[in-house]
């Protein structure tokens, strides 16, 4: 799967930016630059999917797929896809159409669920067989506390609560289709009371598949989840108590910060002068908000000028920066071709 | 003294209803207020010995010991135990948790930290504050030059202790030789200690060598001891490649086996997974480096394969030492070929930096007016492949030459000739190989010996050892038809589907 989505991202990225972009995209590097081109290229649903990558890790699938021919790298390392990666890419389709991650949102959330879930099921089988002395697979103080408070508001009997987690996970994974294995490799992944779960490796290794791929199969669910106990928490007994999901912006948080003076309406200049900011940090800032909250083309052109960006958007089909303002006359400046792009990313 | 036991305080800590051999003398020593020094063999419950007192007296007990992993696995099992009121503090502690938890500190019945952190002075200050009851140096045999684990930062640990009023010294170790058991006591400048030593010859365990001709007869020979004796296994290895390698071999020729490596480079969930499996009886067979193992207590491994020799016989015996902890016949079985020295040597080769290395580090410090430790250690773990226990090596040498500060943790070279400097580092680094060596060639001297491998193992740390159990060694005694362990029955490979198996691990019926 891994190799799937480092194709996929590519080709979206159409050879216009290096391959260390995707790197610091799974990553979800909170930097104006990535959080801008995840919109720009429509990849916003693998932004920050895999935070824990190793940059040799994923180094080694890159000059892999150069290996096989599939892509082939310029010197200045943008990467473009082959034909031969084309149809790879379009034979693998088939099998990973299915994958569900909403990275922007849910980049964060993910990993803690995770864990929480695994910890859970832990504690909730101990408790089960009357066991309360065991050492927790997951080794971190906050996942504990959540796993605690939860417990502590949720005192059924522990067999209840295991029959409804189980009725939970059959009626979300009924409700999906997932790529092989990925269920098998979810379940194998839990630990129990009578049964420790396999590792990373170990699945790797029992499916034939890498590591990373493990790790991509596991969140795809994670995200499925996540998105269902928003859409429809209803459904379910369990699950949504579990994922008291708070809504964050995916802003850097220089740009938080200048979203709030900005809603209470300060315009760039102040807020560059009290912030202490360059006007173009600021103006980066605003592009940012413009992905995800409430920014208005109107305070920063004209209509002339608005409709002149659309025109060569539309026209060149490109999201190059340097080739629209080329193409522009020099007055309109990239701050408003990139708030552009971004407005109707937004519409689209 | 007490209105209950000791006894009494095991049960209702620890659920255990009797002590092991030791536990009680140490632990009586300790609750005196005497300054003591146990000498212990692995496996014995060493850390029962603070862990109760720390129930059972009043304020809080600092232990320091050496390694990251040790600290935690102890800490995850004290408070599985259901004891909350213990704290690591330590480098890899975050940041805001240990401001929280240096300020809290009296809260903490057990404090367990690392030689490092003691060069702190902010939590010297806040160690001073509270009432200490006891001061526990763990793995003391750290302390001794003559220790083959010897850590510079732990001779630190003599002023840290005169700085915190000399609170009674409990000092632990599993393997010191006489010498290195005096050492101790002089280093900590106890003038009173009571000893307690234990024998660390287990007599349920036996001794086989195997030399071989060709490097690739020990894997084709695992093989064969393992088809023919399915127990609990552990095989130790020299390097983490090897063991990933020797791991995906077993897999392949011993299907039915199930086996998975462990070394320091996996992460953290996964080395907690592989843990527990072995422990609870998952997996029959672990590749493993010699960082699996501290603070892992299956009682059940009924044979432990050395694939390559440990560097010295203080490591063996710890290693084989986790063979037969329920005290049942177990037995240790040591694969070598007349390469092996050079691995030996090169690992011992990769602890003490060369000549250059200490120049360039030093011209460095000259070179960019550096005063600061962290800028030195940044650049020297750059230049030496992040070489942790060479830097803690010339960091000490720094230190000892007055070159170092540790207070403020600031350089100062003056007016020191860098030259003179260097080949006096280089000297002491020289030393130092010079006595890695002889303990290498003990080990290997142990291999090639012509007689009782009991005999000759033992006679290194103690006077005689106990009458074997069961077969002795190779050169004695011991033949594999006569050895008849208890085989892991043979396990199903599941093929179930997943809601299957889903509701076997939520342990519910499906309807």
């Amino acid at each position: 799967m891994f190799q799937y989505i480092i194709l996929y991202c590519l080709n979206n990225l159409n050879g216009e930016r290096s391959v260390a972009n995707i790197y610091y995209l799974l990553k979800g590097k909170k930097s104006t630059q990535t959080i801008q081109d995840s919109y720009l290229y429509n990849l916003t649903e693998f932004f920050g999917v895999y935070r824990s990558i190793a940059r040799s890790n994923f180094n080694r699938v890159i000059d892999e797929l150069a290996e096989l021919n599939y892509i082939s790298i310029s010197g200045k390392a943008f990467a473009t896809v082959n034909h031969e990666g084309q149809q790879n890419l379009a034979q693998l389709d088939s099998e990973f159409q299915n994958t569900y991650f909403k990275g922007m949102t849910y980049e964060k959330h993910a990993p803690q669920f995770l864990a929480t879930f695994i910890l859970l099921i832990q504690t909730v089988t101990n408790l089960h067989i009357k066991k309360s002395r065991f050492i927790p697979v997951i080794d971190n103080g906050s996942i504990q506390t959540n796993v605690k408070n939860f417990l502590q508001n949720k005192p059924l009997d522990m067999s209840v609560l295991l029959r409804d987690i189980y009725d939970d996970l059959r009626q979300i994974f009924s409700t999906a289709s997932f790529p092989d294995f990925s269920i098998d490799i979810f379940v194998d992944y839990l630990t129990s009371a009578n049964e420790i779960g396999l590792s990373q490796q170990q699945i790797a290794l029992k499916y034939n598949i890498s590591k990373e791929d493990v790790h991509f199969h596991l969140f795809n669910i994670i995200h499925y989840i996540l998105e269902q106990m928003k859409l429809a928490p209803a459904k379910y007994k369990v699950l949504p108590y579990m994922s008291n999901q708070r809504q964050d912006l995916s802003l850097t948080d220089s740009a938080m910060v200048t979203y709030n003076y900005y809603g209470k309406g300060y315009s760039i200049k102040e807020i560059a002068g009290t912030r202490d900011l360059k006007e173009s940090t600021v103006q980066d800032h605003i592009v940012e908000i413009a992905y995800v909250g409430e920014v208005k083309w109107s305070d920063h052109m004209s209509d002339e000028e608005y409709s002149m960006i659309k025109k060569a958007l539309v026209q060149t089909n490109t999201k190059q920066l340097k080739t629209l303002k080329e193409l522009l006359p020099d007055f309109i400046t990239y701050f408003q071709i990139k708030l552009v792009i971004a407005l109707w990313h937004k519409n689209d | 003294m007490y209105d209950f036991s000791i006894e009494d305080y095991l049960y209702k800590f620890f659920g255990y209803r009797s002590f092991r051999t030791g536990q009680k003398e140490i632990i009586e020593s300790v609750l005196a207020g005497n300054n003591t020094l146990a000498v212990l063999p692995t496996g014995s419950g060493k850390s029962i010995c603070y862990q109760l007192p720390a129930m059972i007296m009043e304020g809080s007990i600092l232990v320091i010991s050496p390694l990251l992993s040790l600290m935690t696995d102890q800490i995850k099992e004290i408070k599985s135990f259901g004891l909350k009121d213990v704290i690591a503090i330590n480098s890899m502690t975050p940041k805001h948790e240990k401001s929280f938890s240096m300020r809290n500190l009296q809260k903490y019945k057990l404090i367990f930290t690392s030689p490092e952190m003691l060069q702190n002075t902010f939590f010297i200050n806040k160690l001073k504050n509270i009432h200490l009851s006891l001061f526990v140096v763990d793995e003391a045999h750290c302390i001794s030059q003559w220790g083959y684990e010897f850590r510079p930062d732990y001779l630190r640990l003599t002023n840290v202790h005169k700085e915190l009023e000399s609170p009674p010294v409990l000092a632990l170790t599993a393997t010191a030789t006489p010498e290195v058991q005096h050492d101790i006591i002089q280093s900590l400048q106890l003038k009173v200690c009571n000893k307690y030593i234990y024998p660390m010859d287990k007599p349920n365990l036996s001794f086989v060598v195997k030399k071989v001709p060709e490097i690739a007869d020990k894997k084709s020979d695992i093989v064969d001891t393992l088809r023919e004796f399915r127990v609990p296994t552990m095989i130790y290895f020299s390097s983490r490649k090897e063991a990933e390698n020797i791991s995906a071999y077993l897999q392949q020729e011993l299907p039915q086996l199930r086996t998975a490596f462990y070394h320091g480079g996996l992460d953290s969930t996964d080395r907690l997974l592989i843990q527990q499996q072995f422990m609870a009886n998952q997996l029959d067979v672990i590749c493993c480096t010699s960082a699996f193992g501290m603070g892992i207590n299956k009682i059940d491994v009924r044979l432990v394969i050395h694939y390559h020799a440990p560097a010295q016989l203080e490591s063996f015996i710890q290693e084989v030492g986790r063979a037969g902890r329920d005290g049942k016949e177990s037995v240790s079985l040591l694969y070598f070929h007349d390469t092996d020295q050079h691995i030996s040597r090169r690992l011992i080769d990769s602890e003490l930096p060369d000549i250059l290395l200490i120049k360039r580090a030093l011209n460095y410090v000259l070179e960019n007016n550096v005063t600061k430790l962290s800028e030195l250690e940044e650049y020297f773990l750059m230049i030496s492949d992040n070489n942790e226990i060479q830097w803690r090596f010339l960091q000490y040498q720094l230190e000892v030459r007055d070159v170092l500060k540790v207070n403020d943790e600031t350089i100062n070279v003056g007016t020191v000739d860098t030259d003179n400097l260097t080949s006096s580092i280089n000297e002491s680094a020289l030393q130092r190989l010079v006595y890695k060596q002889k303990k290498m060639y003990q080990m290997i001297d142990w291999i090639n010996e012509d007689e009782c491998r009991r005999a000759a193992l033992y006679k290194h740390f103690q006077a005689g050892f106990q009458q074997p159990e069961n077969m002795c060694c190779d050169y004695c005694d011991f033949m594999w038809q006569n050895w008849q362990p208890k085989m892991i029955d043979s396990n199903k490979i599941q093929t179930d589907a997943w809601h299957v198996k889903l509701a076997s691990k939520l342990m519910i019926k499906e309807a």
